[in-house]
């Protein structure tokens, strides 16, 4: 078959497209060129209005007074609109901030939002009351996630890395509606009007985006005169899952501040720790375990094969008041929380059941020593109440000693020091020592002290 | 009536009536560079050419007329620039494809479709660069005879058989080489 006598037809359907990237090249070229034309033009014609004396000054002041006064007028109804573009230039320029709220179901979490430049991003979150940078070079397609809290680092790919280092899924997602707006192209919205924001004029625009994952409507609102972004709204429906809703908000952005491009980079902080790299055997512990150290290991060891009795009177038997060095074992009085998450998951998995038991056995021994304290105090034998309430507070600051500790044991420390000083009052009060009841109640405020700043997440990295 | 109102605001500086200027034309013009020149890149400098000078211009731009003949006159100056200044042979670039738009979806004709084009495209790249001019002009846009004959500067039928002899070329080559 021949096509001789289409070929008018051909041509006619003949078409041709250039990339979106392209398109968005020239586009901001030829708006830019324009905006410069403008901007020239408005400086010669003041020169050229300055320089001009006409024979017929009045009529052509009137004259021009008029045009101004109908052009004004015009300009005022047609060009108070700033156009789409400008808001993406806005959008997608370099060197921003602002907050990001996302909410999910009736969870919302804030965070803040930094721009680099297209491609590099940061987020600070706090997720619970432990601070997260999740870094994000989409160019290398790498995101670094950095537990200020802890001061370890890990570079993460998945929500299960990031809720493994404790940070949330939602600070996982949020690189995507970002990604989103840097791959907005002019002429693909719809406009909303306008509509007061923060005492402003702004006016509204709506795109409809699909990714991969999800479905996004997103709503951007700017300032009406400077097409400076107020505030932009993605609503994410999964596409799998269309029960599942995420709402984005960004607001309150800066566009003005300068960012230290040290806060984006890809390479983990000299004071971090590198998260899920290490075997056990790469941890550097004491060699040995002095005696009283080993008395503590073997009343815990006594405790978990059932011989109560035998593991208490090991515990009296330490001498609280020398350093005690302790070798590798038991994990909870040696290792620190960097060290931990510095193991690789597989190590971490072995080693998680045995931390857990071991702060089960020191609460319980705790609650073994009060309990036979209070017994003593009700024969009015207070010395040996006290010894045991003291032993319990020993063994607290024991745990407590090192405050780089895995945040459990941290945690347990905290409440064997508070169990034994609120019964060493009571004891005190009772026994008439207020020696003693005074410096017992200066030790509450400690402790209360070092767990508001434990869980105030008081110990951050600058970075 | 939406250029008029496009071309008024252009001039009063609204660079929202400037995107959608590009919006509205640019594929068009990109279609015809391509069609011209037949090489994405240089089509794609020319129509970039041909806007940023327009946005230059708004200071000068005149209300009366056509905008859509006014884009395409300049684009097909700057073309003829082009080719003035490159001297280039009537090549395709690999990399570059033209579709057919068709009003169907089947894949199949789709895939005909864009093959017929590519072929068109390179058949009318071996004409005589007025030829090509002449006929995509006349075929492509709104332009009459008449007024290709003003753009191109000679008698309108000097124009008529450039159109002529071209299309004769053009279904030639075709039942040559468009065997399906």
């Amino acid at each position: 078959m021949t096509h001789p006598e289409k070929t008018e037809e051909i041509i006619r359907r003949m078409h041709f497209e250039a990339s979106e990237q392209i398109h968005a090249r020239i586009r901001n070229d030829v708006l830019t060129a324009y905006q410069k034309s403008r901007r020239s033009r408005s400086v010669l014609a003041h020169g050229l209005r300055r320089r001009t004396v006409m024979s017929r000054r009045l009529i052509q002041v009137a004259f021009t007074i008029v045009v101004l006064v109908i052009g004004l007028m015009i300009f005022a109804h047609l060009n108070n609109d700033i156009a789409f573009a400008e808001v993406l230039n806005y959008i997608q320029a370099q060197g921003y901030s602002f907050d990001l709220t996302v909410q999910e179901d009736n969870t919302s979490e804030t965070m803040r939002g930094m721009i680099f430049q297209p491609g590099r991003m940061r987020f600070d979150a706090k997720t619970g009351v432990w601070s997260f940078s999740a870094i994000t070079d989409t160019g290398s397609n790498k995101t670094l996630l950095l537990s200020r809290h802890f001061k370890i680092a890990q570079y993460v790919k998945t929500a299960e890395e990031f809720e493994r280092l404790g940070a949330s899924k939602l600070l996982y997602l949020c690189s995507q509606p970002i990604q989103n707006l840097w791959n907005l192209r002019d002429g693909t919205e719809e406009e909303l009007g306008k509509r007061e924001l923060d005492g402003n004029t702004a006016l509204g625009f709506k795109v409809i985006h699909c990714d991969n994952n999800f479905d996004n409507v997103i709503t951007l609102w700017a300032n009406a005169r400077s097409g400076r972004p107020v505030s932009v709204e993605i609503i994410s429906t999964a596409l799998q899952a269309p029960g599942n809703r995420l709402v984005w908000t960004l607001n309150n952005f800066d566009l003005d501040s300068e960012l230290d491009e040290s806060m984006f980079s890809m390479e983990v902080p000299a004071d971090y720790a590198l998260a899920n790299q290490k075997n056990l055997e790469d941890i550097d512990f004491e060699e040995k375990s002095d005696e009283d150290a080993r008395k503590i290991v073997n009343a815990i060891q006594l405790w978990k094969d059932d011989r109560q009795n035998e593991a208490i009177k090991s515990l009296l038997d330490v001498n609280w008041e020398e350093p005690i060095m302790f070798a590798e074992e038991p994990y909870i009085l040696t290792m620190t929380e960097k060290e931990l998450a510095s193991l690789k998951k597989s190590e971490q998995d072995k080693l998680m059941p045995g931390i857990i038991d071991s702060c089960a056995v020191l609460r319980k021994i705790s609650f073994e020593l009060v309990r036979i304290a209070k017994e003593a105090v009700a024969t009015n034998d207070y010395a040996k109440a006290e010894l045991h309430f003291e032993t319990v507070l020993h063994f607290g600051e024991l745990v407590n000693r090192d405050p780089e500790a895995i945040y459990i044991i941290r945690l347990v420390g905290i409440a064997m020091r508070k169990l034994s000083l609120v019964q060493l009052e009571s004891l005190y009060e009772q026994w008439n020592q207020p020696d003693k009841l005074n410096s017992v109640r200066q030790k509450i405020q400690q402790v209360d002290a070092y767990h508001k700043s434990l869980t105030d997440g008081a110990v951050m990295g600058n970075r | 009536m939406e250029d008029e109102l496009l071309k008024l605001r252009f001039v009063l500086g609204s660079t929202a009536a400037l995107a959608r200027i590009y919006q509205k034309y640019a594929n068009t013009l990109l279609t015809l560079a391509m069609a011209l020149l037949n090489d994405a890149s240089t089509a794609e400098d020319v129509v970039h050419d041909v806007f940023v000078r327009f946005a230059q211009s708004s200071g000068r731009f005149r209300l009366g007329g056509s905008l859509k003949s006014y884009l395409t006159t300049c684009l097909v100056n700057r073309a003829r620039d082009v080719i003035r200044q490159q001297n280039r042979r009537a090549g395709s670039c690999l990399d570059t494809t033209i579709e057919i738009q068709s009003p169907d979806s089947d894949p199949i004709e789709t895939i005909i479709g864009d093959e017929l084009a590519n072929q068109a495209n390179e058949a009318l790249a071996r004409l005589p660069y007025e030829q090509r001019e002449a006929i995509i002009l006349y075929i492509k846009t709104d332009m009459s005879l008449k007024q290709i004959a003003e753009l191109q500067e000679v008698p309108m039928r000097t124009v008529q058989g450039r159109y002529r002899r071209g299309l004769e070329k053009l279904r030639k080559a075709f039942a040559k080489e468009v065997r399906l």
